[in-house]
């Protein structure tokens, strides 16, 4: 599996490309251990181009978003295919995690929710 | 079960390692791909092979620990009736499979969701325990 990582506007983006899953997770879970760290713990996983995810993947998921919500930040997903959505639906993750149609709307969340905390 | 007689059989036997399980998946699709009448194909596709896979991955880490060691599947398909049918074999650690623990999903989990998806994406599951070798046993209602 092919993974990409960068930063934009204090968001840690994770482009994922292949199958995810108990071969492919570690590195994702390393990458995701490191995010976690940064100030603040806002991290976006994009699935676009994932066309397989298993549980140990959906676990790495869990694991990185619980960690990110602790430091006050948060893990969110963005362009799931439909098959790969289906799983979060019958695990019922898809209620835990915030879900966006796409990368942008994922960012802009985040920033959107900055200037909240600011404004007030 | 094993009385049933299959129009098409395919058997792998692939180390019990996680870094082959794609070998699986690419089995299962080709073996799919051959019928012509399946609704919502991509979909049901992708159920069987996860169901595979997490019973593959449960061999790899709970029956030989990450040790090695050897899966045996064969993977049948029969037209009269439609259905997909798995038998997955291997000899190690038996899994207590009648105590395991259903997760709760009204709250995120860090792990407990394979066999849980397994049951939920398969109309049957089986396991039966044996003396030289631990048997799954996955049926998929193809129509």
């Amino acid at each position: 599996m092919e993974i990409k990582t960068r930063r934009v506007d204090n968001v840690t983006i994770l482009e994922l490309n292949g199958r995810f899953d108990s071969h492919t997770m570690p590195p994702v879970r390393d990458i995701l251990q490191k995010a976690v760290l940064e100030k603040p713990a806002s991290i976006v996983v994009n699935l676009e181009s994932v066309n397989f995810i298993d549980s140990a993947a959906l676990s790495a998921l869990v694991s990185g978003m619980k960690q990110s919500r602790q430091a006050d930040g948060d893990l969110r997903l963005c362009n799931l295919q439909q098959p790969v959505r289906m799983i979060f639906e019958l695990t019922r993750l898809d209620r835990v995690f915030e879900i966006l149609s796409g990368e942008d709307a994922a960012i802009e969340a985040f920033n959107n929710q900055d200037s909240t905390i600011t404004d007030q | 079960m094993n009385q049933e007689k299959y129009d098409v059989v395919f058997r792998l036997d692939i180390p019990a390692t996680f870094k082959y399980l794609n070998v699986v998946s690419s089995s299962i699709t080709a073996v799919l791909e051959q019928t012509s009448n399946l609704s919502e194909r991509d979909t049901l596709i992708y159920n069987i092979i996860l169901a595979v896979h997490e019973i593959c991955t449960n061999i790899v880490e709970h029956a030989y620990e990450g040790k090695g060691g050897r899966i045996n599947i064969e993977i049948c398909l029969n037209e009269q009736p439609d259905h997909l049918s798995v038998n997955l074999y291997d000899t190690g650690n038996k899994f207590d499979f009648d105590s395991r623990d259903k997760p709760d999903m009204s709250e995120a989990l860090v792990r407990g969701y394979g066999l849980f998806l397994v049951n939920e994406l398969m109309d049957e599951v089986s396991y039966y325990p044996g003396p030289d070798q631990n048997h799954w046993y996955l049926r998929k209602e193809i129509v």
